[in-house]
């Protein structure tokens, strides 16, 4: 058997759900029937099998936060990172109507002014608050990936990105500034401004 | 309004949601709350859940490479190769590195494809899973004999017919695999990677010494070696124990 008999995809699919089982509690007899079921990869199937039987598993716990250690050949591996992952081109807000605008805004607890700044990229993106992110996905009905992925986009930050002296923040100014300079209520400022170090 | 939490999408075999531990919902909905450079930096110096830093990697992705996101990618990638060291440990350092390469080049595929709900499970789950795919398929890839100084056995007493088996648990299949490894791993605490394989093969999956030998691809009689060896190193443990309890109760 190869693993060309299957697509890569589908070779991991199954056997992510070998290794679930083989976690849970699945016996020999189970790890036969999955074989039977999959008889063009029962050689990986049972190789993999084996080598979770035999292994004692990583020594790498998830509440042991650092590492202390930078992979090796990590600048390649960048640039393979980059050339793998297809930019977002997704526009959250084309698709809004004007109207939708104002309940956008109140939805997300800021003012026209701050939305309309966040849209042309006039506000860093470095001090956006995570959750302010996350709702106006929630109320785009887009991915936060892809809020996030506009909100920095050299789109919505060209004039600063080619700049001569390399990328600059430029006229931007920090969301706890765009907020102290709103006409947000007190309520709302001091909402945003408690976690933004203000 | 609540801080939303993007959820995990995929699903288990039997179609259960895939979920986050609660204690990583709870730091996510923390880390929201600051600007996302923070966020960033705080992730990227290990100062967070590693759960944590794949749900920034993932939901945060800027359109371009920003230095403080690549901190993140590089603790990521840095956190799976340091996952994988006890994992392979017991191989040449051709195999390693063969490995490693290969597990970078599937974590980038997974990347890709999104498909790294797994590491926001358990990270430590989703980095054995990538580096059990990688060493499984260097196994099927090498497909050269098993090294001979893994199998002969030293103590040549030990014939399979003179010895207790103390293996016989290891043939009930329908006991779990888990507890088989563990109870391997408490009674025979040094067997060699091989040893466990051929433990699998032969006495969990039910195969002859010559079908295990195909799969581990080496010969039968390496197989045999390598069980005997087992053997002989269960029935010393047992003896040990034997010895170890007629010592407790002498007066």
């Amino acid at each position: 058997m190869s693993e060309n008999s299957l697509s890569t995809p589908e070779l991991d699919d199954i056997l992510a759900d070998v290794h679930e089982e083989l976690e849970a509690g699945a016996s020999a007899d189970r790890i036969d029937q999955i074989v039977k079921a999959h008889p063009r990869v029962r050689d990986e199937i049972l190789a993999f099998a084996a080598e979770w039987f035999a292994s004692d598993g990583s020594d790498l716990p998830d509440d042991e936060r650092e590492v202390g250690r930078t992979v090796a050949g990590h600048n390649e591996l960048l640039e393979r990172f980059w050339q793998c992952v297809a930019p977002a081109s997704e526009n959250p807000f084309e698709a809004l109507p004007t109207e939708g605008l104002q309940a956008l805004a109140d939805r997300c607890r800021i003012d026209m002014t701050i939305l309309r700044q966040l849209v042309r990229g006039l506000i860093d993106e470095a001090t956006i608050p995570g959750k302010l992110v996350a709702w106006i996905a929630e109320a785009t009905g887009a991915r936060v990936a892809d809020v996030w992925s506009y909100l920095s986009s050299p789109m919505a930050a060209a004039a600063d990105y080619f700049a001569p002296g390399g990328r600059r923040t430029g006229n931007k100014v920090s969301f706890a500034e765009a907020v102290r300079a709103s006409n947000l209520s007190a309520d709302d400022q001091v909402f945003w401004l408690t976690h933004l170090d203000a | 309004m609540e801080v939303a939490v993007t959820p995990l999408l995929g699903k288990s075999k039997e179609g259960k949601p895939h979920t986050r531990h609660p204690a990583v919902e709870a730091e996510i909905e923390a880390v929201l709350e600051w600007p996302l450079s923070k966020a960033f930096a705080l992730a990227a110096e290990g100062r967070l859940k590693p759960q944590t830093l794949v749900y920034l990697m993932r939901n945060c992705r800027p359109n371009r490479p920003t230095p403080e996101y690549d901190a993140l990618v590089v603790a990521f990638l840095s956190r799976i190769e340091r996952s994988g060291d006890q994992m392979t440990k017991g191989l040449s350092e051709r195999d390693r590195e063969w490995v490693d390469e290969r597990v970078q080049g599937k974590v980038l595929e997974w990347i890709a494809e999104d498909r790294l709900d797994i590491f926001e499970m358990s990270f430590k789950t989703g980095a054995e899973r990538l580096y059990l795919n990688a060493i499984a398929a260097m196994r099927l890839r090498r497909r050269t004999e098993v090294s001979r100084e893994d199998m002969v056995p030293t103590d040549s007493e030990a014939t399979g017919e003179e010895i207790v088996d103390a293996l016989t648990f290891a043939q009930n299949r329908a006991m779990p695999l888990a507890e088989a490894k563990a109870m391997l791993s408490q009674l025979l605490e040094k067997l060699t990677e091989n040893e466990r394989r051929a433990v699998f093969y032969a006495y969990e999956m039910g195969m002859t010494d010559d079908e295990a030998g195909v799969e581990m691809h080496c010969t039968g009689r390496n197989v045999r070696y390598l069980l005997q060896n087992v053997r002989r190193k269960a029935l010393g443990e047992a003896k040990s124990a034997r010895t170890g309890a007629r010592e407790r109760v002498k007066p």
